[in-house]
């Protein structure tokens, strides 16, 4: 009798492994490596003069939050000044996967405090949040063990469960972000939101907001404003996609569906209210949902195989 | 690598199970577009231009507040406003003003809050149902 609690105990314990920490290719975690550093490299040097804006000593509009909430004023404005360029160029063995296992942790680091800085004078925006989540992933992940100069010259290591469980939490990650979204907007609306008014005042708000800061707004989101009947359907469909979020994880395809939906939601967003979430729309953020390392079959990006001897790309 | 995915997942959660719940970096309780907003009745405080024939303009954010994001210029300007500091945070949206080229035809700043009917703006009249004036200055060019 005791041998079943025992027996019962191993197979959840296995299925856990089976579940969380799948056999994957290298190459997997990898091309999300390589995707996201790509990613962060570019948008840290696009972003750098907004970044640099923010090397301020205004004690007066500190609001600190997060990390940053640590220091009791704010970083004197040459220090931050170098740890934003000391980000930028850290982001760059990240993307490359030089000397991973001790620059990938300093670049997350760094991003953390810096994009956090960046958040601690009066708004938060929440365009960043995933991008960051996903850098502090893949910097203890072994990402680099393939398409990497670390691993140049090297045979491509076989499938293994270490190369699972990295994009199994980045997609966990993805998901609990939209559940939150979701949880959030039944906690402090009810289901007045899904009633549409109030999705219809926002895209009114969000586009009056924008032209009186002086900025671009949506003429699509406006021409549409006195279908008030379109934005309930748009509430019910962004309520469902965030709620119902967690089957993205239980299949591979139903994850795919979900992902494209999600952006789809993004690219609505930027159309209706001018507002971008970057990492969204460029769609890395929903790389932990796919095979990333079919990418290697495309041409443009086949010559990365070309970093281990005898690859095939078939995988 | 389960404890670190699990140390993932629950600071991920973590905001939304606090009371009340905190919205931080890049930890967040996602609170963005989340409350009732039943009325399209909206209040700003923002920076305007006045041109020589008394209509007014808004400041494009990089001059309203040297930052490039409209959302931390709406707070720099809000912070401004009602600080101590917002005659002398006027002169330096003023002295932008003055080297902002696009903008030669603007001759005064004002910080102002202004309360609008969002529907209404597009559908009838983008002038405000109310403004009060917190600041103003002239531009010295």
């Amino acid at each position: 009798m005791r041998g079943a609690p025992v027996n019962a105990a191993r197979y959840l314990a296995q299925a856990l492994d089976r579940f969380w920490m799948p056999a994957a290719p290298a190459t997997r975690v990898a091309t999300l490596r390589l995707l996201v550093g790509l990613y962060g490299t570019t948008y840290l040097l696009v972003r750098l003069p907004h970044l640099l804006s923010y090397a301020l000593d205004d004690v007066e509009r500190f609001r600190p939050v997060g990390l940053v909430s640590l220091a009791p004023a704010p970083t004197l404005p040459v220090v931050y000044e170098i740890l934003v360029w000391a980000t930028v160029a850290a982001s760059v063995p990240f993307l490359l996967g030089y000397r991973y296992r001790v620059l990938a942790p300093i670049y997350a680091g760094l991003l953390l405090w810096v994009l956090t800085y960046s958040n601690s004078w009066g708004k938060i925006l929440h365009t960043d949040n995933l991008f960051v989540l996903y850098v502090l992933v893949l910097s203890v992940a072994p990402a680099a063990d393939a398409l990497s100069w670390d691993a140049r010259g090297r045979a491509l290591p076989a499938d293994a469960p270490k190369y699972g469980w990295a994009p199994k939490l980045m997609a966990t990650l993805c998901v609990l972000v939209y559940v939150l979204a979701g949880v959030a907007k039944l906690r402090n609306s009810g289901m007045d939101f899904v009633a549409g008014e109030t999705l219809r005042n926002y895209v009114a708000f969000g586009n009056v907001r924008k032209i009186e800061l002086g900025s671009h707004h949506s003429p699509l989101g406006v021409w549409l404003l006195p279908y008030t009947g379109l934005f309930g359907a748009l509430a019910r469909a962004s309520l469902l996609l965030e709620l119902g979020a967690p089957v993205a994880l239980v299949h591979r395809r139903v994850g795919a569906v979900w992902a494209v939906a999600v952006w789809a939601f993004h690219l609505g967003v930027l159309a209706l209210m001018a507002i971008g979430f970057v990492f969204q729309l460029t769609f890395v953020a929903f790389a932990p949902f796919f095979r990333t390392e079919r990418l290697l079959q495309w041409r443009p990006f086949a010559r990365l195989a070309r970093f281990h001897p005898a690859t095939t790309t078939s995988r | 690598m389960y404890a670190f995915s699990a140390l993932m997942i629950a600071a991920v959660v973590s905001p939304a199970l606090r009371d009340p719940p905190a919205d931080s970096f890049p930890l967040s309780d996602y609170p963005m577009f989340s409350h009732g907003r039943p009325t399209p009745r909206m209040e700003l405080t923002h920076a305007l231009g006045v041109r020589a024939d008394g209509t007014r303009v808004p400041l494009p954010p990089l001059v309203s507040s040297g930052n490039r994001e409209v959302l931390q210029s709406m707070m720099t300007i809000h912070y401004a406003v009602f600080s101590a500091r917002r005659q002398a945070f006027c002169e330096e949206v003023a002295g932008r003003v003055a080297e902002a080229p696009e903008l030669r035809d603007v001759r005064a700043v004002e910080l102002a809050t202004s309360t609008f009917d969002a529907v209404r703006y597009f559908e009838a009249s983008p002038a405000p149902i109310r403004r009060t004036v917190h600041a103003r200055c002239e531009v010295r060019r």
